[in-house]
């Protein structure tokens, strides 16, 4: 078995830590992310009995003996302990506890130093089943070119769930669509305040200053193509009526025994391409649909592909699967 | 006496040690409290869009489980990526 360095541990610098600071009651903290994951009923509940910060020059450590990973920055006192419970949030990935950390505990670390969190869990209350996962949390979001495209804030406001009500039965009641697309558009400008030094609070209350920036956001992405499956073209239509971009050419029709066929009639080679699809009922079809696509893209030597759901079905069955096979 | 006002002393300090530890209860009864200076806040969930969050650490085995982040290998219960089996 070959174990490789995958994206859930990994180490991390001061830098990265100075990131998440914020200030409470005029006190200066790192604010960090912990999501819990246990059984329903009696179950439910798990300890974390020790946490550690500890910062170094040296990273990728390896060793067994904790306390030599470097200086100590921050500890539990023996018998301290936080007691959460997974019931309180349903369903994983979102967070259950904020820990935030005095910044004055790192004084003297250096921006490129190693800081290594340890977590001991369940020995008051035991872990049963599930991951425990920590994460930091950007005060100011990274850039990322995702970030950049507005379409990708549906897989992130306000949930999918959600969404499904206005994209599947084709009704806007809830949320305008100029409105919904602005929500969205929210988080992406949050990214682009930092990379045009735009004052944030500006960005945020003023509607003339996410139109202003929207020519820059899709100036960065020359080379974006989008498609739509079947599930839902109309939504990918006015998305790409918005955004000012062409909806991309693309050949979906059925085999004679009934299996999808999928041709991208457009050029897509080094693009970065994205494919929106709902996942809604059919759920199958449209879900097999959209793995067709990507082949299909990936066949046609695409940089990179981004699908676009905004309705996923079947996520929470994804998760089990994937514990399953974790 | 002296050997008496020894073990009275030990006594304290122990008693004064114990009393020190802090169980901070998030399961419902309060949704945040301090341990050595550090505060935590149960947080019902979160958006955590693009670049907003950024998992560092997973942990996963039973009864307990213990770890720290690390890209240099998996010395406790820290769960990476398995790419060949």
């Amino acid at each position: 078995m070959t174990i490789n360095a995958g994206p859930w541990t990994h180490d991390l610098t001061f830098g990265d830590l100075q990131n998440t600071q914020v200030t409470l009651g005029g006190a200066s903290y790192f604010k960090l992310l912990l999501d819990v994951n246990e059984p329903g009923g009696s179950k439910s509940l798990i300890s974390l009995d020790q946490l550690q910060f500890y910062t170094s020059k040296v990273g990728s450590q390896t060793t067994s003996n904790v306390g030599s990973l470097g200086t100590l920055r921050y500890t539990f006192s023996s018998g301290d302990s936080v007691i959460l419970d997974a019931s309180r949030n349903h369903g994983s990935g979102s967070g259950d506890m904020y820990a935030y950390i005095p910044t004055s505990d790192f004084a003297g670390t250096k921006t490129s130093d190693f800081v290594y969190l340890y977590a001991h869990f369940g020995t008051t209350d035991n872990s049963q089943a599930g991951f425990e996962e920590w994460a930091l949390v950007n005060a100011a979001p990274i850039l990322e070119m995702n970030a950049l495209f507005p379409i990708i804030g549906f897989l992130r406001w306000p949930s999918p769930r959600n969404i499904c009500g206005d994209v599947t039965r084709g009704s806007w009641a809830t949320y305008s669509f100029h409105e919904f697309i602005l929500r969205c558009l929210a988080e992406a400008t949050v990214t682009v305040a930092s990379v045009f030094r735009i004052g944030w609070r500006s960005v945020a209350n003023g509607l003339a200053s996410r139109v202003i920036l929207r020519p820059p956001m899709f100036a960065l992405q020359p080379e974006m193509k989008v498609f739509s499956g079947s599930a839902n073209r109309e939504l990918a239509q006015r998305i790409c009526n918005y955004i000012g971009v062409p909806l991309g050419q693309a050949t979906i029709s059925a085999f004679p025994d009934g299996e999808t066929y999928v041709k991208i009639e457009e050029n897509i080679r080094g693009r970065d391409v994205f494919i929106i699809q709902p996942t809604c009922p059919p759920t199958n079809d449209h879900l097999m649909e959209l793995l067709i696509m990507v082949d299909a893209a990936r066949r046609a030597s695409a940089d990179r592909i981004t699908a676009v759901i905004p309705f996923l079905d079947t996520h929470d069955r994804i998760e089990k699967i994937n514990r399953v096979f974790r | 006496m002296i050997a008496r006002g020894i073990v009275l002393i030990v006594a304290i300090i122990i008693c004064a040690t114990v009393g020190r530890a802090t169980v901070v209860d998030l399961t419902g009864s309060n949704d945040s409290g301090y341990i050595n200076g550090a505060q935590f806040v149960f947080t019902t969930p979160q958006p955590t869009g693009t670049g907003v969050i950024q998992p560092f650490l997973r942990l996963e085995n039973s009864p307990v489980e213990q770890g720290y982040n690390t890209s240099g290998g998996t010395p406790f219960d820290d769960k990476r990526r398995t790419v060949d089996a």
